[in-house]
């Protein structure tokens, strides 16, 4: 465990930039939703794309610290699970 | 979250689930910062737990037709009961079960775990971190801020897969979505840096309340849905 806790370095970078964005872009859209809803609705519906982008990505930046700490079978789950998820969200859209 | 959304805003409930989602997957991702941080995460656990708990999310509910949610809502609410009381007041959790020799092993275990509870969760229409959290403290030995931390990370990549669903299918309310997640991004920091600052016993009291509060909401479903 300690291994990887001590390289997470990445991952907290990655996080923090997600959460500036979230922070700054969010604080935007929620001023334009008095005033332009319809482009409130528009950047807020890119915003969510881009923090479920973020999210995978986030995965990866895990994967990469599984492989750089030399953990193969770890970046390889992390790798799995961002195909399994990709796949869920496939059947549950078909599905519904 | 849903209950707010839906009892004090007024929301539909269709309206209020995928917002809360995403405010779930926002809300796990800043708050598992300070974890990360302080060394309160393990990283290996998360991938494992989320991996298989989104696999038996999938499963679950694709079962969902064949099995009545009203019995399982109050074997759960059982389940929850003795998970929030057993964490009030088990103290001996100095000796961490899992160490480097058997780690094999409680991986195997975490993933079974993980399915099962991923299963049952999407039955029941519960998220599956509510489990997380007494199972790594109780059944893994992990201290209560590398459970808190660990499930807090977890959730947010086994909630992602409903959000996403939600999203593309068009049924998550974007403007609606937007005030939440400013929201949970400030509050989730906030709440982060406190968790990695409170003292167990307190951790262990909120904890013991909301199963409590958990706990009541399942069973009441449950004896509800039987009649």
């Amino acid at each position: 465990m300690n291994n990887s806790i001590n390289s997470n370095a990445g991952l907290i970078k990655f996080q923090r930039i997600i959460w500036f964005f979230c922070l700054s872009y969010f604080a935007l859209v929620c001023a334009l939703l008095i005033t332009e809803f319809p482009i409130a609705f528009n950047l807020s519906h890119w915003g969510l794309l881009v923090v479920l982008l973020a999210t995978t990505s986030q995965l990866i930046v895990m994967a990469e610290q599984f492989r750089r700490a030399g953990k193969r079978r770890f970046m390889l789950l992390s790798y799995l699970l961002i195909i399994v998820i990709l796949v869920s969200v496939a059947i549950g859209s078909l599905i519904v | 979250m849903v209950p707010y959304m839906t009892m004090v805003m007024g929301m539909d409930i269709k309206e209020a689930v995928p917002i809360s989602m995403m405010a779930i997957v926002v809300g796990t991702l800043t708050s598992s910062t300070p974890y990360l941080k302080k060394s309160m995460v393990d990283n290996e656990l998360v991938v494992v737990i989320a991996l298989f708990m989104v696999i038996g999310s999938v499963i679950g509910s694709l079962l969902i037709a064949l099995v009545s949610s009203s019995v399982l809502q109050i074997i759960f609410s059982i389940v929850v009961l003795y998970f929030g009381f057993m964490m009030l007041v088990n103290k001996n959790n100095n000796k961490p079960v899992m160490h480097e020799k058997n780690r094999g092993f409680y991986f195997t275990l975490a993933a079974a775990i993980s399915f099962v509870v991923g299963v049952l969760a999407a039955l029941v229409g519960l998220g599956g971190g509510l489990f997380i959290i007494p199972i790594l403290y109780l059944l893994f030995g992990l201290s209560i801020d590398v459970a808190r931390g660990t499930s807090a990370l977890t959730i947010g990549f086994a909630a992602m897969a409903a959000a996403a669903v939600y999203f593309f299918t068009g049924r998550l309310n974007a403007a609606a979505a937007a005030p939440v997640i400013l929201g949970i991004a400030l509050g989730g920091t906030i709440g982060g840096h406190l968790g990695t600052k409170a003292r167990p016993v307190v951790v262990k009291i909120i904890f013991f309340v909301i199963m409590l509060y958990i706990a009541y909401n399942l069973g009441s479903q449950g004896i509800k849905g039987l009649h």
